[in-house]
Formats: C-alpha cells, sequence, structure tokens
C-alpha cells in the first residue's frame, strides 16, 4: 500500500497554542480516513495544514512530493489534484459569483477549458440548471454543500477533504452528501479525509479512523475495530456518549466527567488524564506515545483497554 | 391532569404558514419531546408559548395552560408567566447569558419574578445550592465567575439552574444541546434525566434528534412542515412508528443502509407558505398514493395511543 | 429584485432619490439650458426681482443668479466626484495593503492614516494656500488627501475581515493567486460599503469646498462657485435675500438627498436588513 497523503510529527503553532502536536498520519489512494475529536482537538487545523493551507513544521509528503519544496507550477497542480470542501458551504462561496461562475472559477484559476462543463457537474450531483444563475445565499445548506462540491470535483481531484460534511444539515439530506461521496469514490478512486465529531457519520463511511484530543492522536485504526474494540479510554468514552435510538433505555450512555481542558493549557501529562476514569499516577507525569496495538491499530495510552 | 394544551394553533409568518392547527396536550410532570427538521416549526411553538413571537407573526387558536387561554390574558399578564409558570433554555449557551453581569447576578435576578419578597441572600443561596444540583462544581466560586469565564458545558447548566430556580409549571428546553461537544452533549442529557425524577413540572423537550428525545421523552410528537403527523408515547412510536416520515427518519438516524449506502429521504422540505393540498410529506413519501396528493390527511387515531396523519398508517 | 428597485423600497431611499436627481439635474442641464453668462456684467439689471426672464432675480452687478447658482452647482459636483474618486483609488490601496502587508510597512501606512487625518482640511488649505497660493487643482488634492484616511480605514477593515473568511480560503485553497482573490473576491464585496460611505462623504466635500471659497481661497471670482454665491449674498443680504437662500438651498438639498440616498443605499446592499 503506497501512501498518497504521508504526515510526520506535524507540528502546527498559533500565536500562544500549540494546536496539533507531533501527529503522523497516512492515507493511501482510494481509502476513506476519519479524523475525528471534539472542539479544541485540532483535527480542522491538522487537515488544513495537511493540504498545505496553514503553515506547519514536520514532514507532509502527497504523491511523493514534499509540500514545503513545491515551486509555483507544483503549488497549482497541488491545488488541482487535492480539494477541500470546507464545513459552512454557504460562505465558502464568494458571495457575489453565480452558481454557474463559482463552478467555472476552479477551471479559470488552472487555465482549463471546458467551462460548459459547469451545468453537467452539477447535474451529477442531483441539482438542475435552474440553480446556475442563482447566488450563494440564496442556496440552501444542502444545495451549497453540493455546489461546493462541484467545484470540487471539476478539477478531477485524487484526494477530498471534507470539513464536516453533514454539519449543519438535516438527518434527512445528510446521507445525501455522504453517498454522493461514496459513489465517487467507487467511480473514481477518489481517496477522502472526512474531518467529523459526529461519530455516526464516521462510522458508516470511513475504512480508517485517527481519533484526537487536544491536538494529539490518540488512537489510530480500521475504523470497524476501533468501534469494537476502544483501546483508549476517550475513544471509548466519544463512542458511549454518542447518542443512539433507545427509547427502551437499555444501553448505558456514558459520558466521561469534567469539561474540554483549554488547548491554550493542556494538561500535563496524558491530556485526557483529568477526566479519565482509568487514569493513574504515570498517567499524570509521563505523556504515552503511539504505539502499535495490533489489527493495524496505534493507541497512546498506558494502559489500553482489554 | 393536563398543564398544557393547544387547540388549532397555527402560525403564519407575512402570510407565510409555519404552523398549522397544532392540537397537542402535554399532562404535568411528564416530558413531551417534540421533534421536527429545519423548516418544522418547533422552534416557533416554543417562541409562541413564551410570547417571544417576532411582530410579523400571527397566532391563531388557543394555547391553555392550567385551563387559561394564554391568547386571552392581557400581555401584562402574560408576561408575568414568564420566570414563573414558564421557563426556558436557549440552544445557544453563548449568547443567553448577559456577559455583564456575574453568574450570582443573573441566578438571583432569575429568582425575582418568583421571589419578589425575598432577600438577596436567600436568593444568593437557593442559587448556589441549585448550582450545586445541576453538577457545577465549586459553586462558591461559579456566583462570582462572570459568563466568559466559563466553558459552554458549564453555561447551559447554570441555564438549567436558571429556569429550574423558577420553579416553572413548564420547562422549554430548545436544542439545549446542540452547541456542546458530544461529552458536553452527553452531560448535558444525564442532567436532563436526573430532572425527570427531582423536577415536578412538565417538560417540552424540543429537539432535531430523535436519539437525544428517544431516552428522555415520555410523549414524542413529530413536526414536519409546520404539520404534527405523529404523537405517540416514546416506546410505541420508537418500536412501531405509524407515520413514513417517522419511519424514514428513524432510519436515517440508525443509519442501517446496506455496505456505505446510507438512508436517506429524497427531496426537501416544502418551503414554507407552499400550502400543498394534500399531506405536506407527499412529495417525499416512499408509499404515496394518489390520495395523497389531493387530501391532506387528519391526525387520527392508529391504535396503542398513536395519533398520525396518514391515509395508510 | 435590482438594487434600484430595492433602494426605492425605502420611503428614505425615494426621498434621497428625489433629491439627489434634482441636484443632479439642476447642476448638469441648468448650465446647458441657461441664455445667460455666469461671468458677464450686465449692471442696468442689477438686483432684478425674480421674474420670467430671471427665476431668482440677479445679483449686485447683474449676473443671472439661477444661472450662477447652476454653474455653481455643477462645479461642486464635479470636484466632489473627482476628489472622491481620488481619495478612494487611494484609500482603498493603501487600506488593502495596510490589510495585507507585512507588519511594520502597514503599521508606517496606519500611522500615516491617522497623520493626515488629523489635520482639518480647512487648515491644512489655508496653511498650503499661504505658502503656494491658491488653485482648484490644489484644493482637489488637499481634499483628497484629508479625506482619503477615511476610505482607507474602512478599506482595511473590509480586507481584514474577508482575510480569514472561507470564501477566500476557499479559493485559496483552489489554487487563486493573490491578485486573482484580491480583485476577484475581495474588492466586489468591499465596493459596496465604500460607495455607501462616498455618498455620505460627498455633501461634506461640497460644504468644505463652500467654506473656503466662502472665505475667498477656494474658486477665484468670478467664476461662481456656492461658496462665492455665499459670499456674495451675504455682503448684499440688505438688498436682497435670494443669493444666500439659493446656495444654502441647494447646500441643504444636497446634503440632505446625498446623506439619505447613502443611508438607504447601505440598508439596500445589506441583504439581511428588509425595509
Amino acid at each position: 500500500m503506497s501512501a498518497l497523503l504521508e504526515a510526520r510529527d506535524v507540528i502546527v503553532r498559533f500565536a500562544r497554542m500549540v494546536a496539533v502536536d507531533r501527529v503522523s498520519i497516512a492515507l493511501a489512494a482510494g481509502e476513506t480516513l476519519g479524523l475525528a475529536g471534539e472542539s479544541g482537538s485540532g483535527k480542522t487545523t491538522l487537515a488544513k495544514a495537511l493540504i498545505g493551507l496553514l503553515p506547519y513544521q514536520g514532514q507532509v509528503e502527497i504523491e511523493g512530493m514534499s509540500l514545503d519544496r513545491l515551486d509555483r507550477a507544483g503549488q497549482l497542480r497541488l491545488r488541482r489534484r487535492v480539494q477541500l470542501v470546507a464545513q459552512d458551504a454557504v460562505s465558502s462561496l464568494s458571495p457575489r459569483f453565480t452558481v454557474r461562475r463559482l463552478i467555472e472559477e476552479p477551471l479559470r484559476i488552472h487555465g482549463l477549458g471546458g467551462l460548459e462543463r459547469a451545468a453537467a457537474q452539477l447535474d451529477a450531483l442531483g441539482l438542475g440548471p435552474a440553480l446556475l444563475d442563482r447566488y450563494p445565499h440564496e442556496l440552501s445548506g444542502g444545495q451549497a454543500k453540493r455546489v461546493a462540491l462541484a467545484r470540487a470535483l471539476i478539477l478531477d481531484p485524487i484526494l477530498i477533504v471534507a470539513d464536516e460534511p453533514t454539519a449543519g444539515l438535516d438527518v434527512s439530506v445528510q446521507g445525501e452528501i455522504l453517498n454522493i461521496l461514496s459513489a465517487l469514490q467507487a467511480e473514481r478512486g477518489l481517496a477522502l479525509l472526512l474531518v467529523s465529531h459526529n461519530l455516526t457519520v464516521i462510522r458508516r463511511v470511513t475504512d480508517r479512523l485517527a481519533i484526537l484530543y487536544l491536538g494529539r492522536l490518540v488512537e489510530t485504526g480500521p475504523t470497524r475495530f476501533l468501534f469494537e474494540r476502544p483501546a483508549h479510554p476517550y475513544t471509548a468514552a466519544l463512542i458511549a456518549a454518542a447518542p443512539v435510538i433507545d427509547a427502551e433505555r437499555v444501553h448505558p450512555r456514558s459520558a466521561p466527567a469534567g469539561d474540554l481542558p483549554s488547548p491554550f493549557h493542556p494538561p500535563e501529562g496524558c491530556r485526557f488524564h483529568p477526566r479519565c476514569p482509568y487514569a493513574q499516577a504515570r498517567c499524570r507525569m509521563e505523556s504515552p506515545e503511539l504505539v502499535p496495538a495490533g489489527e493495524g491499530r496505534m493507541v497512546a495510552c498506558h494502559f489500553p483497554l482489554g | 391532569m393536563t398543564l398544557l394544551e393547544l387547540r388549532d394553533l397555527s402560525l403564519d409568518y407575512a402570510g407565510k404558514r409555519s404552523l398549522d392547527r397544532l392540537s397537542l396536550t402535554l399532562e404535568r410532570g411528564r416530558i413531551l419531546g417534540l421533534v421536527g427538521e429545519s423548516g418544522s416549526g418547533k422552534s416557533s411553538l416554543a417562541l409562541a408559548l413564551m410570547d417571544l413571537l417576532p411582530g410579523n407573526a400571527a397566532l391563531d387558536g388557543q394555547i391553555l395552560l392550567n385551563g387559561t387561554d394564554l391568547r386571552a390574558i392581557t400581555p401584562h399578564q402574560r408576561a408575568a408567566l414568564r420566570g414563573r409558570k414558564l421557563a426556558m433554555v436557549f440552544q445557544d449557551p453563548m449568547t443567553a447569558l448577559n456577559p455583564l453581569f456575574p453568574i450570582g447576578r443573573q441566578l438571583v435576578d432569575a429568582q425575582r419574578a418568583r421571589h419578589p419578597e425575598a432577600g438577596r441572600r436567600a436568593l444568593l443561596d437557593r442559587g448556589r445550592e441549585m448550582l450545586r444540583r445541576v453538577g457545577i462544581a465549586d459553586p462558591e466560586a461559579r456566583l462570582k465567575a462572570y459568563p466568559h469565564e466559563l466553558s459552554g458545558g458549564m453555561r447551559q447548566r447554570v441555564l438549567i439552574a436558571m429556569a429550574l430556580l423558577c420553579e416553572p409549571d413548564l420547562l422549554i428546553a430548545d436544542e439545549p444541546t446542540t452547541a456542546l461537544d458530544v461529552t458536553i452533549e452527553a452531560q448535558i442529557m444525564g442532567l436532563f434525566e436526573e430532572l425527570r425524577d427531582h423536577f415536578s413540572g412538565s417538560i417540552l423537550f424540543i429537539s432535531h434528534s430523535l436519539a437525544l428525545v428517544s431516552r428522555l421523552a415520555d410523549e414524542v410528537a413529530v413536526l414536519y412542515a409546520g404539520h404534527l403527523i405523529e404523537t405517540a408515547p416514546a416506546r410505541t412510536l420508537f418500536a412501531l412508528p405509524a407515520h413514513p416520515y417517522t419511519q424514514a427518519l428513524i432510519a436515517c438516524e440508525t443509519g442501517e443502509g446496506e455496505g456505505k449506502i446510507v438512508p436517506t429521504i429524497p427531496g426537501a422540505v416544502p418551503a414554507p407558505g407552499s400550502d400543498l393540498p394534500g399531506c405536506s410529506f407527499a412529495p417525499r413519501c416512499p408509499a404515496r398514493q394518489p390520495l395523497c396528493i389531493e387530501a391532506a390527511p387528519p391526525l387520527r387515531d392508529v391504535g396503542q395511543g398513536r395519533r398520525a396523519a396518514c391515509h395508510f398508517a | 429584485m435590482s438594487l434600484l428597485n430595492r433602494l426605492w423600497a425605502y420611503p428614505t431611499g425615494r426621498l434621497g432619490l428625489a433629491l439627489v436627481a434634482l441636484v443632479l439635474a439642476f447642476g448638469l442641464l441648468g448650465p446647458w439650458l441657461s441664455p445667460y453668462d455666469p461671468v458677464v456684467i450686465t449692471v442696468p439689471d442689477r438686483f432684478a426681482v425674480p421674474s420670467w426672464q430671471h427665476p431668482l432675480g440677479t445679483d449686485q452687478i447683474g449676473r443671472d443668479l439661477a444661472t450662477r447658482l447652476a454653474y455653481g452647482t455643477r462645479l461642486a459636483l464635479v470636484l466632489a466626484v473627482i476628489v472622491l474618486a481620488l481619495a478612494l483609488a487611494s484609500g482603498v490601496t493603501l487600506g488593502i495593503l495596510a490589510a495585507f502587508a507585512p507588519r511594520r510597512p502597514a503599521q508606517a501606512i496606519l500611522v500615516g492614516f491617522d497623520m493626515l487625518a488629523a489635520f482639518p482640511s480647512v487648515i491644512l488649505a489655508l496653511a498650503i494656500f499661504a505658502a503656494l497660493g491658491p488653485g482648484l487643482d490644489r484644493l482637489t488634492l488637499i481634499i483628497a488627501a484629508t479625506m482619503m484616511p477615511h476610505f482607507g480605514r474602512v478599506a482595511r477593515a473590509q480586507a481584514l475581515g474577508f482575510r480569514g473568511s472561507p470564501f477566500i480560503e476557499a479559493e485559496r485553497a483552489l489554487g487563486a493567486s493573490a491578485p486573482r482573490i484580491l480583485v476577484l473576491h475581495v474588492l466586489p464585496n468591499m465596493l459596496g460599503a465604500l460607495i455607501v460611505l462616498a455618498s455620505l462623504d460627498l455633501p461634506v466635500v461640497i460644504t468644505i469646498e463652500a467654506g473656503l471659497s466662502f472665505l475667498g481661497l477656494g474658486v477665484p471670482p468670478p467664476q461662481p462657485s456656492l461658496g462665492n454665491l455665499l459670499n456674495d449674498g451675504y455682503s448684499t443680504i440688505g438688498r436682497t435675500l435670494w443669493p444666500v437662500a439659493g446656495a444654502a438651498g441647494i447646500l441643504a438639498l444636497a446634503t440632505l438627498g446625498f446623506t439619505l440616498f447613502g443611508e438607504a443605499l447601505r440598508d439596500a446592499l445589506d441583504r439581511r436588513s428588509a425595509p
């Protein structure tokens, strides 16, 4: 398995905080990787750094090319091959452009022809030509998401980073976006980096999963195994906290105690220890390294769950 | 005994129908879960109950609280109900507290309507005790804190404490966990589940999530495009949903599809004011018949305590 | 709905639009329609009362007042438009630079703005005219320079707001170059606010010009300008009220019109607010 994207020891700093702390991660061609975590976990920051939209320290290679050694032509090529679909779709569309112009714009930026493909691209995502002359503020959340997706797809990318693709959408239409992404992946062999706090979504569509807590990777591995046998107490807590329909009230839904610490002052040692039900003295002093835990998993915990 | 009864409640915004002849009852001491997606009118209903609708809203029908029609009393009497009989917990805990005053003062002010004669000390003591009850550690220190010094989860706990301090007959919670992280949401939902045993009033819990409502509510009402399309005891609703929309929504949330294909409901909610002659869900309904497009189904008894607005339920 | 329709939906917008149209028509068509020369002296006709020949009468040396007023209005409008165009162009350029440049040059620009804005334009004009002598070109540049920081600061604030906005990031992620983003996405989105500002500032420019001319430091007589008319009228106010009333009336109408128009335009451009 050759990695399409490979990142080693990526650190992203903002003025007074370390938003992403030494994260290593890889993504194979055609694979769907989920990045999960709560606010302050650095998941969106990491995703943006991985495609060169934020300055970082460490190593990131896409198709074997190191991101920080790209010339202008290499940059442009990268921007064509790797696409971001932003979380807030409506405000990610330039407000004075029509939908048609918005979908043409990526082609114009890269000096490519075939502007007439805009309508077909929209149609392929289930939106009619009537939408072409609308402005972003006239679109519903779901429509805007699909326009943003059309802009990404028209450049024929190999990797799409989808930041919270279902956020702000009703449950009944969330599936449409997810199904479009899955279908594209099957047809085009697209790799997908899916950033989400919604574990239900992650569970349905990702092959592998990386869980972040306060800027650090706590567990990675095949999604199925992580849900069946979480090794890190935080992974377990996240799964237990996710809401599921349970009118008989048989499943214990539990929540880890305490608040999310501020990323400006992360706890010493293991960052999860103040909320961890299994924390011991060692967890308070020593930060656990990410180590292999079988079944293709890695976990950063001194006392992983059996 | 019935605490709240809505009779043929309709709401129009600038001539566009947002709630259509809603009839619903809530018993004393019970929790009603009101579920709907965007455009269902669920938040408008909460605002209508609190008398907080904007000026371009036109209400029709009756809202009976303890048998009194809230629409027949004077605005002054109506306003006096807020903070005494009715209290509300809003969606966004970041903006629902006044940033200029410490928590303690806001807790005292929240009780003023209820206890006009009580001294500040006494109200502060009650506030401290309530903070402890809603799970805030070190309440003494929090009383002096300003809202921006508290996390989102803690602010929502403060807002719930504020609402409970009013000892309302009806507590309205409008998507109280939507703005929170999932582990914090689970904590707040745990708090609501505890309230079931400690709070004597009724709760109207409004949410877009069937999952949240399923664990909490005694009764569930499902709204779609301003229409009440199903009500049932919670267990029955999730075990035997009668309306195709409820069925589809449950499928969407549990997400059991084939492989990576996720269940969805094709189409979109009809735009407000589109005034379909038939069932509002008909355009998206998998079990649609010609009748559904022609005639709107009334809400009717379909057995086992369920009422559903579907010709074929 | 087109912008004009939206503007028309506001009662103040309607009034503003009507007044602006009135002032524009008077200033632009008046000089062209009038049979009189604004500067030629016709002593026998001095201090004529309003009549069909002279709708507003004549001044102390027999020049048709309405004609002079129209020429004065045209001059004020042309001057204001040139001043605002200069101030807008330089302000927007420097403002965007201040938003996107590295810290040091950006701060230098801001300090420059503060220094320019600290001078009241009238005092600055007095000082420069004292040193170099008066002139219309100088006047234009001085007013433009003192107005520029106003636009510059707004442009900078707008550009800063856009810098981190999702649609700019989306364009960056698509590979758009910085000039492309500035021209296609930043500039068009800040233009609305700046045009509103210009409309609200237009009466200010007209008033400054009138004030300086009134003091004899603006447009040199006998050329008609609103300030010169006021000055002439002030000295003959014992004989006739018409010169003062006419010039003051135009100033009042222009101020009211452009201010109402600007405010309605601001509301009409803001898609969130409805009339």
